[in-house]
């Protein structure tokens, strides 16, 4: 009855000369795992997979001998292509790290020793990796009993054949069991890339920096700055239109607004009218008060309407011109103001007028030195005025 | 080995936002601040209905008022820094006004002019042909 060696990859132990029928209920029981690895016992031939065997992983397998059975052999062929997962450790001596938990590849082979521990040992990449390398080694011959080959460093390495460790001899039994776990294995091994390392241990390689090219450091300049896209250095228009639509729009405003306010007076006639077109016309304040609103202010600043006083508000006097206006129907102002008036009064005089749309007559003060007041103009520019001057078109200033 | 980035990785770009938004706020203050009359240069009466015209339109004389015991008013051409002028260049700038489109002739007279002096010069320059006569006022104060 076949016996076999199983290597727990969690608790990293070793149960030697198991039977079959232990392995399986080991199985069972979950003591031992399929990715456990199991070689026959005594034998220096890779270990392989429990779960690979399919005499020990069958329920109700036959018992026959290991050497008969024949562990799955289809990764030889079809195997997923991967990187590789582990990598050689140089030192020797080292104390081997805990062994990977997860199942290992098929790649993966373990050292050979039978009378101490083994761990695995890397093998080679398989040949559809690399087709143009000698990597497409021949895999060791099932017939081959001799263990060295699957030892990390292959029989090809002339430099590294002496690493090689002779393996004692086996029994034919545990030959044919390891002829039998080898062929049908049948995986690649993978020629191990350090040169005196002996241990294979877990190690995660970054897939992604496998392809980076190597560049030489003399030859180019290292530096950390990013190779986005390079900035547009365009200078934003925007906000100076702004600036320039706003200015514009000021000056606009302000050239438009700067305006004076005034007052339009009625055109005095013309001063040296000839005798002949102003005799016989001139006519007295009374004449004149049954045509206009009389409004006579003195030099004080005393207002009267009609002879009659009135305060010297601009609101009273509007009032006071519209109900005379509304009593008596005159629509024109006749302003008899002195020469010494202050020209504000006579300003206000001609706001209360065109404050109610009343028509303006000014009579020409006498100068200060005596001679007696007369009549002004009644002419009048404006609309309002105009009326008055209709009115009293005919009367002709004695100035 | 370079440990800084390259210069065009920079973003070198000045926010111009906040510029903009002062000069606005200056235009704002200086729009609202700004005096949108003539700013007149003499005292000239308030009034509540004047009339705004524009400078480009109007010759401008103006009467200062007099020292006393004197009672005629000094005259001046132009908006209250002109020369002193008498009568007949008076009337010659306004005939030149009339000339270049100015048809109105704006008095502006100080408050304190005699009534008399504004209605003589008014006289006088009405002798020019083909204008019209403006005294000069000014806003009325707020709350009168």
């Amino acid at each position: 009855m076949a016996s076999w060696d199983v290597f727990h990859a969690e608790t990293l132990e070793l149960e030697r000369g198991l039977s079959s029928a232990s392995v399986r209920q080991g199985l069972v029981k979950g003591s031992i795992r399929e990715d456990d690895l199991v070689r026959p016992a005594g034998t220096s031939t890779p270990w392989t997979r429990l779960g690979d065997v399919a005499e020990l992983t069958a329920p109700g397998a036959a018992t026959g001998t290991h050497v008969e059975s024949s562990p799955p052999t289809a990764k030889g062929g079809s195997r997923r292509q991967e990187p590789s997962d582990f990598e050689l450790v140089a030192e020797e001596g080292l104390t081997p790290p805990p062994a990977p938990t997860l199942r290992s590849p098929d790649w993966l082979e373990l050292r050979s020793e039978s009378d101490d521990v083994a761990f695995p040992v890397l093998r080679d990449l398989p040949a559809a990796f690399d087709p143009g390398t000698p990597a497409a080694k021949k895999p060791p011959e099932p017939d081959d009993t001799n263990a060295e080959v699957l030892w990390a460093e292959e029989a090809d390495d002339d430099e590294d054949s002496d690493d090689a460790i002779e393996l004692e001899e086996a029994t034919p039994e545990q030959a044919a069991a390891a002829a039998a776990l080898a062929a049908s294995t049948r995986t690649p091994t993978r020629e191990a890339s350090s040169q005196g390392s002996r241990l294979a241990l877990p190690v995660v390689h970054a897939r992604d920096y496998d392809d980076v090219p190597v560049v030489d450091e003399d030859d180019e300049t290292f530096t950390f700055s990013r190779g986005g896209p390079q900035t547009v250095e365009e200078l934003d228009l925007a906000p100076m239109v702004d600036v320039a639509f706003q200015l514009v729009l000021f000056f606009m405003v302000t050239a438009t607004t700067v305006m004076f306010k005034t007052l339009e007076i009625p055109k005095p006639s013309n001063e040296n009218a000839p005798a002949s077109a102003t005799q016989g016309r001139s006519r007295s304040l009374d004449d004149l008060s049954k045509d206009y609103v009389l409004v006579e202010i003195d030099s004080e600043g005393n207002l009267k309407i009609d002879r009659e006083p009135a305060p010297a508000d601009l609101n009273e006097l509007v009032e006071r011109l519209r109900s005379t206006r509304e009593k008596t129907g005159r629509t024109s102002m006749l302003l008899s103001a002195e020469y010494l008036t202050r020209h504000r009064a006579a300003v206000l005089a001609y706001d209360a007028a065109h404050e109610i749309g009343m028509g303006i007559v000014i009579a020409r003060p006498s100068s200060p030195e005596g001679a007696a007041p007369t009549l002004g103009s009644p002419s009048a520019a404006s609309p309002p005025a105009s009326k008055a001057s209709a009115s009293a078109g005919g009367s002709t200033p004695p100035l | 080995m370079m440990f800084r980035r390259d210069e065009e990785d920079r973003n070198e770009h000045i926010d111009m936002t906040p510029m903009v938004d002062v000069v606005f706020q200056l235009m704002t203050f200086m729009l609202f601040s700004v005096q949108m009359s003539g700013g007149e240069k003499v005292d000239v009466p308030p009034a509540r209905h004047g009339v705004g015209v524009e400078e480009n339109e109007a010759t401008f004389l103006t009467l200062l008022k007099p020292e006393p015991p004197a009672y005629e008013a000094k005259l001046l051409l132009g908006h209250g820094e002109g020369p002193t002028a008498t009568i007949d260049q008076a009337k010659a700038a306004i005939a030149e006004g009339v000339r270049e489109g100015k048809r109105k002739v704006i008095i502006q007279a100080d408050g304190d002019v005699p009534h008399g002096e504004v209605i003589r010069i008014a006289g006088q320059v009405s002798q020019v042909e083909g204008i019209t006569v403006h005294v000069g006022v000014q806003e009325e104060a707020k709350g009168k």
